[in-house]
């Protein structure tokens, strides 16, 4: 006959050096996800105030947009000033702002936020983001960097990338199951499920039992 | 040896105690399944304020397949800003299906949601100006995502393409889920305008985190549109 308890403590020794690599995957982006609401647990953000000058100034003589004429100069804040400024003397603004900027990429993407806030969109999505204010003539660059191996865990946390993972989740899942059951069967006397052990089990049980109906 | 039958008989009555409570909670699932109000199920639905006569989604918010997702980011949002859950549909998963195509300009158009119907084409401004007359009807509107939800995915924040600035959040869940990394891209999107209350926490948040310009007051209403089909590129 086979004793179940020796061969329970093998499997249980076994799955527990099978889910290390896993259990830390999970339990460092775990932490990190639950406080999402007081950070960004995939990226970091750093804002850098600029001041690259007022339109007329930017269009003005020396700038490298092409037209230098004080009639250029009086149109885009014109433009500005009325909400209705044209393609071309948009184009001509932002080639003014990147130049300043030190930009020599022009960017994907522009759009005005809001009447003052013309937003200069490079890289993807919102990584790299430059919100400019005509009205004070200053800027805000937001760059937004992954977090060295935190984004990764999460992606897997978060299952995002190849459905693969959902197999590999619910393999660590069972595995789980498995560890929490044996191991504690495994332990015998005052200190297993009839002692100490099944106080504590009765413990870990009613956290989640009492949240639930508290909160229903 | 007296001592460790006690303990032993308390263990199972605190065992019994425990899988009774369970049993309680289940039973409480299934009297909302049933209809009966719970907390959760007496909350205001989102779909209460939408207007009479809209072709969007049942009383319940769900679609008729019984779809339906959190409109907000945050799953700590306030119940009210939330999506209270359906007690007869419950939760169901969004369609996340993004067909691809090249425009003739060679850009990559990312197609999500149902197929494009005939609804007006009208910006931004308009639309926020006639928003009470264009309640519940379908209207068609372009330019930028300059804001979405990264976290679910369940809406986004369009903005002309002038220089106003005005915005509209659109509501995608239950329709579709935002591609990922769309902000910056360009929208062409149609559904239902609508208004909706948002609180405080979540004027906030759209605010503080989203950049948006978000009504002020404890309980303000916002003009959203409630998507069925959109185009990014």
């Amino acid at each position: 006959m086979i004793k179940w308890r020796p061969l329970l403590c093998h499997l249980h020794r076994d799955a527990g050096f099978l889910i290390l690599g896993l259990a830390l995957v999970y339990a460092i982006s775990g932490v990190a996800v639950n406080h999402k609401r007081n950070w960004d647990p995939s990226y970091s953000t750093r804002v850098d105030r600029l001041e690259p000058g007022p339109p007329e100034v930017l269009v003005g003589p020396g700038d490298s947009a092409g037209d230098r004429s004080e009639a250029a100069q009086a149109t885009i804040t014109a433009g500005i000033d009325r909400g209705k400024l044209a393609r071309a003397e948009q184009d001509r603004l932002v080639h003014a702002l990147c130049a300043v900027l030190g930009r020599s990429a022009e960017p994907r993407s522009v759009m005005w936020r809001g009447p003052d806030r013309l937003s200069l969109f490079f890289g993807e999505a919102d990584r790299d983001v430059v919100d400019y204010e005509p009205s004070t003539g200053k800027a805000e660059h937001t760059v937004k960097t992954g977090r060295l191996l935190l984004r990764w865990l999460n992606l897997l946390h978060y299952n995002a990338r190849p459905r693969v993972w959902t197999w590999v989740g619910d393999a660590f899942a069972v595995l789980l199951a498995f560890m929490a059951v044996s191991g504690a069967v495994i332990v015998r006397g005052k200190r297993g499920l009839w002692g100490r052990g099944g106080l504590l089990a009765l413990v870990g049980l009613a956290l989640p039992l009492l949240l639930l109906l508290i909160l229903g | 040896m007296r001592s460790s039958s006690c303990f032993r008989a308390a263990l199972c009555l605190g065992l019994c105690a425990a899988v009774g409570a369970a049993g309680c909670s289940a039973r409480d699932r299934s009297d909302s399944a049933a209809g009966k109000p719970t907390v959760a199920a007496t909350a205001k639905p989102q779909g209460e304020t939408q207007a009479a006569g809209s072709a969007a989604p049942r009383q319940c918010g769900c679609n008729e397949d019984g779809t339906k997702l959190p409109t907000e980011c945050s799953p700590r949002m306030p119940t009210a800003d939330h999506d209270p859950g359906c007690p007869e549909h419950g939760s169901g998963p969004v369609p996340d299906d993004v067909k691809e195509r090249r425009d003739p300009s060679g850009r990559t158009v990312q197609h999500v949601g149902a197929e494009f119907g005939d609804a007006p084409a009208m910006t931004v401004t308009e639309a926020l100006a006639s928003a009470p007359k264009l309640a519940g009807k379908p209207v068609q509107l372009e330019g930028y995502v300059s804001a979405m939800c990264e976290d679910r995915r369940a809406w986004f924040a369009i903005v002309g393409r002038d220089q106003t600035g005005d915005t509209i959040r659109v509501l995608t869940a239950p329709a579709f889920l935002v591609p990922p990394a769309a902000v910056g891209k360009q929208v062409r999107v149609e559904g239902t305008i609508d208004t909706t209350e948002v609180s405080a926490e979540m004027a906030k948040h759209l605010s503080e985190k989203h950049k948006l310009p978000a009504p002020s007051g404890d309980s303000a209403t916002q003009t959203v549109m409630h998507a069925t089909v959109a185009e990014f590129y």
